[in-house]
């Protein structure tokens, strides 16, 4: 390839990721829901018209490459021979494609010269969308009804238009019915966005040329990550990582996972040997997994576009009805723990197979929580947060405090932001002191955050991790400090919660997080070596 | 008589630049390289030197400067002490919890570390809730005043409490008694700072005000006559109202260049693409207005503070380019920019395409030296690639800019300075499908020109949170502002004209649009304008509860006549073969691609067109 080709596959790349990018940011600007405005929980992409990925946003990699799934999933329902302008299509069923309920999967096709092009999605955390508990994410489910609403892919907006019938059953079907509007509302608008750009981009080159240069970069991605495969040696490597009970049984759900290194050279994921589906929610639908192992392919090739030609070296075995890839009818809203476990065995798998030096693993699992309850006055309230524990230390350096992770980045809720939702008094938000692991590296502190209900009840949907042992350490460094979460009652006891839960709140009580450290890195040097 | 001259400098990061006029005088215009080893007093009187100007004829100085930018990027202002409120003292330490780049797998931290070391950090009792009300007294300052006793004398601290934006009493009656038993101490407080809310981003601007007030007053203080110092968002202060509030300096050249490109737009919508050798700066005018921002970018650091919204690109003149697997990749600019020497620029990748004359001040330009330092660091001395795609990564930031802020890039005026824009702008206005771009004379002289003709402002702002119906609520505030304000300027011997704005957003956003009003309008009409706004800002108008966060009033006013436009002075033509026509002036070359027309406009700009 001359310079010029190369500069010319740059710019056409530069071209999309750009306009991920400002997909993100219109989504950000005008999302209403606290997760998905200040947690960041929402991410936009483009596809091929095939349903391959072609440019991602620099946003949450875990709904980035869980999308990919969904699209294929929407494309199954509605070939892209019957798609037409203006038309949008919504889903979140995690046996089409989906993540979990809450997560609203919204495609636009994109047509240029009279064909389609390209497909634009967002997908966005939505507030609630029923279900047995405030928040659609009942730590406590033990199938998908008791989540709330299932979305098969629907023709949501024909011509433009919202469709009257679904509009009404998903206002029906929510305990925020406003938010949900508005927040789709905001998908639309980046959807749209992308749709006009995406169009005048591929009229400006020829949607033949444009239609080459997207394959071009997928051919690019795919070299690239051929030629960091080819750095690895072949070989198989197993790392092993283990959930710590299911939210309605405190048995360990293991998580198993094998890297092959194969001629080709090809990588091959396999998560056999993995806990079977469990009653409890945190099943994983395929979606999860892919998003993880995109996450690894990224990591094993930097340099590449985060495009579907990455996949196409990949072999994916998920074996059925485990708890990477759960039958129907399984609950799945606590999916999180399970694929950010699941993102922690592929790095350490690949840290056994890789010569260069890893990162101790980070907390593993950030804590998702969903608030909801009635204040003093009888008005209704509710929140969703994600609060992420440390970072691993580095061989180059300490791990961070209280950061997200591999495929989660979501932000964490200001107290300003916090006590304008909900009548709570947030105490503190700090570092806790030495949880991160000792280490010549220390691994970052977990994060301290202690809520006091003011007024009326609540309910708390609790979904953490590493209660029972920490995020271990790297080349001789000591383990993070476990999770905890305790609710003290205005008699002075303390109830200490396991790592799901879902328990009521009392005005007066006090509910105190603590995330997980990170592991360190290396032995310690000497007492107190911390960041 | 001597003469008294109105003169502005605006001090970069490789030049010095000078515009000074005075009634029936003739503009001096002057441009140096920078001794990066000179302090800035000694930077100012010798370039009036060089101009020909004694101090005595210096009747106002106007300084725009990267003093406050150097500082926070390279960390060399510092460190502060914070006083936080209890169970909040690790807030900096913990940001927001993720990455600009998810895939970054060792981010910086969300606080440098030289800005706000832990063992600097107190906490104090007390508690303002969120609706402004004091819910806990203020409780346990002999413990924070013993806490700040061991800090050396003029070091500075931040106060940082929560709500404070909502009711400030707290952060006064902590600053009340820190200037009591320390009043060496300089104090930076949130609430005036940054009134916004979210706890980490005002601490984080706060901090950084606080950190900059010991250099400012040091490097700043004994200028004479004492300067008017432009601040980020676009308007001068007196030296001792800036050194108050030192975080506004930071992007003042930056904000210079906006204002600069705002008066060449003349009333239209426009972007402005100022590429110097180290980077470009992008700034928008809706109107002949710049627009504003609420943050301002640093390198890794966001900072929340009022500001003409104007980003930042590292590429310029001085980027230097190498090959990596086979692939163009650009460095950090050359230092000093445009001089490479044995790395290759996209200064040396311009003069092989034979864009650039064989001389230009401060630049040595040698032709063969570069095609040398090209085929050395790419295997080849064609320039093309590396040009387009420098473009190529120019014109995509302007597009993600502009379409942020609702201005579409193909129905604006592309406006170019600094050394380099010029060269580039025809090209970058194709990319993003602009037909117009707007050459001003001496382009090289943009943001000093700015500075030249940037009123007198200042602003104030006050946190809300208030359904738009009950805008009638907000008018007392507003008076109380505007006569604020009018105060001030009328201190500074100014006459201000105050304008209120509201930050809006619907129920449950978290991103403001502001939507200008004058206090007695009714709520329907600010609805019917902030859903239009939103409309053409955000591509949709989702209705539903409409809410005012913040209220706020700027003032501006001229601060003596405009510079009158400089001449664009005399241009060498050149042609290349395949049909660009080059013109090169004392500070820049201009570049017409094939397809363009240049027509000269009265004020002396030069105006490209692209033929439908």
């Amino acid at each position: 390839m001359s310079l010029a080709e190369a500069a010319a596959r740059d710019i056409l790349r530069l071209a999309l990721e750009g306009l991920a990018d400002r997909m993100q940011d219109s989504l950000l600007a005008t999302a209403l829901s606290p997760v998905a405005r200040e947690g960041m929980d929402c991410a936009a992409a483009l596809f091929l018209p095939d349903g391959r990925v072609l440019a991602q946003a620099r946003s949450l990699p875990l709904l980035l490459g869980g999308m990919i799934p969904a699209i294929a999933g929407l494309l199954r329902a509605f070939p892209a021979a019957s798609l037409a302008e203006g038309d949008g299509l919504l889903m979140n069923d995690p046996w089409t494609g989906g993540t979990h309920l809450p997560d609203l999967i919204l495609a636009r096709p994109v047509f240029a010269e009279g064909a389609l092009v390209a497909i634009a999605a967002t997908i966005l955390h939505h507030q609630d969308v029923g279900g047995i508990a405030p928040g659609s994410v009942p730590p406590d489910a033990h199938n998908i009804f008791q989540e709330g609403l299932r979305l098969p892919p629907v023709k949501w907006r024909h011509a433009g238009v919202e469709d009257a019938g679904i509009a009404a059953i998903l206002a029906a079907n929510t305990r925020t019915p406003a938010m949900l509007a508005g927040d789709l509302a905001a998908q639309w608008a980046a959807v749209s966005l992308a749709a006009r750009e995406v169009a005048a981009l591929a009229t400006s080159m020829g949607a033949a040329a444009f239609a080459a240069g997207c394959a071009g970069l997928l051919a690019e991605a795919r070299e690239t990550l051929a030629q960091a495969l080819a750095a690895l040696p072949e070989g198989a490597a197993v790392a092993e990582d283990a959930l710590e009970g299911d939210g309605r049984s405190p048995a360990a759900v293991p998580i198993r996972v094998t890297l092959r290194r194969l001629p080709g050279p090809r990588l091959a994921v396999d998560f056999t040997g993995s806990a079977p589906q469990t009653e409890g929610p945190v099943n994983a639908a395929p979606s999860g997994l892919l998003a993880a192992c995109f996450c690894l392919l990224q990591r094993i090739a930097p340099q590449a576009p985060a495009n579907h030609g990455l996949l196409e070296l990949l072999d994916l075995h998920l074996p059925e009805g485990s708890v990477v890839n759960p039958r129907f009818p399984a609950a799945v809203n606590a999916r999180t723990a399970t694929v950010k476990l699941a993102c922690n065995a592929l790095f350490a798998a690949l840290a056994r197979l890789s010569p260069r030096p890893a990162a101790a693993p980070n907390a593993g699992v950030a804590v998702v929580l969903s608030i909801g309850g009635t204040d003093g006055d009888g008005r209704r309230w509710i929140f969703t947060e994600i609060v992420a524990g440390g970072s691993g230390g580095r061989p180059d350096g300490p791990g961070l405090p209280g950061l997200s992770a591999d495929v989660s980045n979501a932000r964490n809720l200001p107290a300003e932001m916090l006590e304008g939702l909900a009548p709570i008094r947030v105490e503190s938000i700090a570092r806790r002191r030495n949880s991160g692991g000792a280490g010549q590296h220390p691994g970052g502190d977990g994060v301290r955050r202690i809520y006091r209900l003011l007024s009326g009840t609540a309910e708390i949907s609790y979904r953490g991790e590493r209660h029972l042992a920490g995020a271990p350490g790297a080349q001789g460094g000591g383990a993070g400090a476990p999770a905890t979460a305790i609710i003290l009652r205005t008699d002075g006891t303390a109830q200490t919660l396991p790592s799901k839960a879902r328990i009521a709140w009392a005005a007066g009580e006090r509910f105190i997080l603590e995330t997980a450290g990170g592991g360190g890195w290396g032995p310690a040097q000497q007492q107190g070596d911390s960041a | 008589m001597p003469r008294r001259l109105d003169v502005a400098i605006d001090v970069g990061g490789d030049f010095v630049d000078l515009v000074a006029h005075g009634a029936d005088q003739p503009t001096i215009l002057l441009k140096r390289p920078r001794d990066p080893e000179a302090a800035l007093g000694a930077t100012v009187a010798a370039l009036l030197a060089q101009a020909g100007i004694a101090p005595a004829e210096v009747a106002r100085l106007r300084l725009a400067t990267t003093l406050a930018t150097n500082a926070l990027v390279n960390g060399t202002a510092g460190p502060v002490a914070l006083v936080a409120t209890r169970g909040f003292a690790d807030v900096p330490d913990l940001g927001r919890q993720s990455k600009r780049d998810p895939m970054d797998e060792a981010p910086p931290p969300p606080t440098p570390h030289w800005l706000s070391p832990p063992d600097l950090r107190c906490e104090i009792g007390g508690r303002i809730d969120a609706r402004g009300e004091e819910v806990e007294p203020l409780e346990g300052l002999d413990a924070v005043l013993a806490h700040l006793a061991r800090l050396p004398p003029g070091a500075s601290a931040a106060i940082c409490l929560l709500f404070a934006p909502l009711n400030p009493a707290h952060e006064l009656a902590v600053a009340q008694a820190i200037a009591a038993a320390r009043p060496d101490l300089r104090l930076s407080l949130s609430h005036q700072v940054d009134p916004g809310p979210r706890e980490f981003e005002r601490t984080l601007a706060t901090l950084a005000d606080a950190a900059l007030k010991p250099l400012a007053a040091a490097r700043l203080s004994g200028l004479t006559p004492a300067p008017w110092v432009l601040r980020a968002e676009g308007g001068l202060a007196p030296l001792a109202e800036a050194l108050d509030h030192p975080l506004g300096l930071a992007l003042s050249g930056p904000a210079a260049g906006a204002r600069a490109v705002a008066f060449w737009a003349q009333g239209e919508n426009a972007i402005g693409l100022d590429m110097g050798g180290t980077t470009t700066e992008v700034s928008l005018v809706r109107a002949g207005q710049p627009l504003t921002a609420r943050e301002i970018g640093l390198g890794a650091l966001r900072l929340r503070c009022p500001a003409l919204d104007v980003e930042s690109l590292a590429m310029g003149g001085g980027t230097t380019l190498a090959l990596q697997e086979g692939r163009l990749r650009f460095g950090p600019a050359a230092r000093p920019a445009g001089r490479g020497g044995a790395q290759a620029t996209l200064t040396d990748a311009a003069l092989c395409a034979g864009w650039l004359p064989g001389a230009a001040p401060g630049l040595a330009l040698d032709r063969a030296a570069a095609a040398a330092a090209l085929v050395a660091a790419l295997g080849t001395a064609e320039a093309a690639p590396a040009l387009e795609l420098a473009e190529a990564v120019i014109a995509n930031a302007l597009r993600r800019i502009a379409l942020r802020r609702g201005l579409d890039p193909t129905r604006a005026l592309l406006v170019a300075g600094g050394g380099a824009g010029p060269l580039h702008a025809a090209a970058i206005a194709q990319r993003i499908g602009a037909r117009r771009v707007l050459l001003p004379p001496t382009p090289g002289l943009l943001s000093a020109f700015g500075v030249a003709l940037a009123p007198a402002a200042a602003s104030l702002e006050a946190s809300c949170d208030l359904a738009l119906e009950y805008v009638a609520q907000l008018a007392p505030q507003a008076a109380a502002q505007a006569a604020a304000l009018t105060a001030r300027l009328a201190a500074w011997g100014c006459t201000a004209r105050p304008a209120h704005s509201l930050a809006m957003a619907y129920g449950g956003q978290a991103e403001t649009l502001a939507v200008p009003f004058q206090p007695g309008e009714a709520p329907q009409d600010l609805a019917t304008r902030f859903d239009a706004l939103h409309a053409a800002t955000r591509g949709h108008d989702p209705g539903g509860a409409r809410r005012m966060l913040a209220l706020r009033c700027v003032a501006e006013a001229p601060l003596g006549p405009p510079p009158p436009p400089p001449s664009p002075g005399t241009l060498a033509h050149r042609t290349l073969p395949d049909g660009t026509q080059l013109r090169d002036g004392a500070d820049a070359t201009l570049r017409i691609p094939p397809g363009w027309q240049a027509m000269p406009r009265a004020d002396g700009a030069l105006l490209l067109e692209r033929a439908a």
